[in-house]
């Protein structure tokens, strides 16, 4: 992989797999750490096998989602030791698109969004980290099957369970439109 | 609210929620491209350096090659080097490597097994804290038409015309479910003089040596469970003969000596729990859905949305 590859890589897909980070762990300061680790990982793979089967952002996901693993393995050690809350960074979520309704309006929407985050963060694991690479990173349902090796119908069933549960819950709460 | 209504909502508050406009401080990028070019420079290094270390074993092995492959393609360690997979280039001029050479044809091609090696001084992707046991297979194909016209270079786009899935299998693993995607494996390709060489490499396989091993070619980008048939009584992989397409299948040779059952065992534990570390829930005691490696049947994808009405019924 020559230096042009590996920053057209970057270029190519470095802010899908930073939004992906971003979203696993809520914050910025280890979203930057775990978007430089997954870059480093994949960088010292692709060195000796530069065309890996699938797609680079599956490769990469793949990279990040066991990466982000082990270091919350090493987090919940470290929380049974001396636990700390998870502080959500706002930072990490951009600006709300402006619908150009009312300023209550919008309000509303920016109290929906952060509803439906906080409902997301709380899903099971096996449905958030589909959720994410479908809304985060803009994944196809078929590079989320190549990057969690599962097949395409369980991609599709996690995320349809996934919306149904955040449905349920915008019921629930007085979110329905 | 309709169901589908209800869905395409929470669908569209989910695509505003979620996205995230953030990008990559430019700053970091810069270290990490400035990390990989510190890397590629003692890579680069290191290739040489292994590479005239092994010259004289090189030699050695070029004895053993017939002329005539000798002379119409590069050896598996030349592929390999030219594929700037150092590492695997020095691991074929080893004492594990096997030159093998022989060539099926399939299609309007002639693929050609040049050689296979194991090693444990390879540095396995999976070679993490997942993994115990370390090391790499890696195997060498020379790909050419038999009309004697040169393969695309892989820049062009006619180089995606012919796609590929070359896989070690073994013996009593379902094909389908243990093959080079599931392996951790990957490919090199590249093409010189008409001909193009993949190098592929996956984790290493040498310990289940005491079973029968095979690398099968086939015309698909993932395995084709139409390709070969998996008889799960006796182990057995052979080739569909109604299959419509390439589904070449070679013998590999490797030394029996190598195998070692308790290391394979072990290797398989360990793979099937790297799958399951994705399925499974750290929220130990809700039901969780089966293996869903399990649901990989010969049939294809294997919905569980049952399955999950049923979750969502426990949810509420």
């Amino acid at each position: 992989m020559t230096c042009q590859e590996f920053t057209k890589l970057i270029e190519d897909e470095g802010k899908s797999v930073y939004s992906f980070c971003c979203q696993l762990t809520g914050n910025r300061d280890d979203a930057d750490d775990l978007y430089q680790e997954t870059m480093l990982k994949a960088m010292e793979r692709h060195i000796r096998i530069d065309r890996r089967l699938g797609s680079p952002r599956s490769f990469l996901m793949g990279i990040a989602v066991k990466s982000w693993k082990n270091r919350e393995k090493m987090h919940a050690r470290r929380q049974r030791i001396a636990p700390e809350e998870r502080i959500e960074d706002e930072r990490i979520f951009g600006e709300i698109p402006d619908t150009g309704r009312s300023p209550e309006d919008e309000c509303i929407s920016r109290d929906l969004c952060r509803f439906v985050r906080m409902e997301t963060a709380a899903l099971k694991e096996k449905y958030r980290i589909p959720v994410f690479l479908f809304y985060s990173a803009g994944m196809t349902v078929e590079e989320i099957a190549e990057t969690l090796h599962i097949p395409k119908g369980t991609v599709k069933s996690r995320l349809y369970t996934a919306r149904t549960i955040i449905g349920k819950k915008l019921e629930e709460h007085g979110y329905e439109r | 609210m309709r169901d589908d209504r209800k869905e395409e909502y929470t669908d569209q508050i989910l695509k505003r929620a979620l996205v995230s406009g953030m990008e990559p401080d430019e700053k970091l990028n810069r270290e990490i491209l400035q990390k990989w070019e510190e890397c590629n420079d003692m890579r680069k290094k290191s290739v040489r350096r292994v590479y005239m270390a092994t010259a004289a074993a090189a030699c050695m092995l070029l004895v053993t090659v017939t002329a005539g492959a000798a002379a119409r393609y590069l050896n598996p360690a030349e592929a390999a080097e030219k594929a700037e997979c150092a590492e695997i280039a020095a691991a074929f001029t080893g004492e594990d490597a096997l030159e093998i050479n022989e060539s099926k044809e399939g299609g309007a091609y002639r693929f050609t097994l040049m050689g296979i090696t194991s090693s444990e001084s390879l540095d396995s992707v999976s070679s993490s804290a997942e993994f115990s046991s370390p090391g790499e297979t890696c195997a060498v194909i020379a790909i050419e038409r038999l009309d004697g016209a040169p393969m695309p270079s892989v820049s062009e786009d006619a180089y995606g015309d012919l796609e590929l899935f070359i896989s070690p299998l073994i013996e009593g693993l379902a094909p389908w479910q243990y093959n080079i995607a599931s392996m951790n494996g990957g490919y090199s390709a590249f093409v010189q003089n008409g001909v193009l060489y993949r190098v592929i490499a996956c984790d290493d396989i040498s310990k289940f040596a005491d079973r029968k091993l095979w690398l099968c070619v086939l015309d698909s980008t993932f395995y084709d469970v139409n390709a070969y048939r998996y008889d799960d009584t006796t182990g057995q992989i052979a080739r569909s003969e109604d299959y419509n397409g390439i589904n070449l299948l070679f013998d590999l040779p490797l030394d029996p000596e190598k195998a070692d059952p308790a290391a394979a065992e072990l290797y398989l534990k360990e793979l099937e729990a790297s799958w399951k570390s994705d399925e499974t829930e750290t929220d130990a005691g809700n039901k969780t859905f089966s293996d869903d490696m399990t649901t990989l049947t010969e049939g294809g994808e294997v919905t569980t949305l049952t399955e999950d009405m049923e979750e969502i019924q426990k949810e509420y």
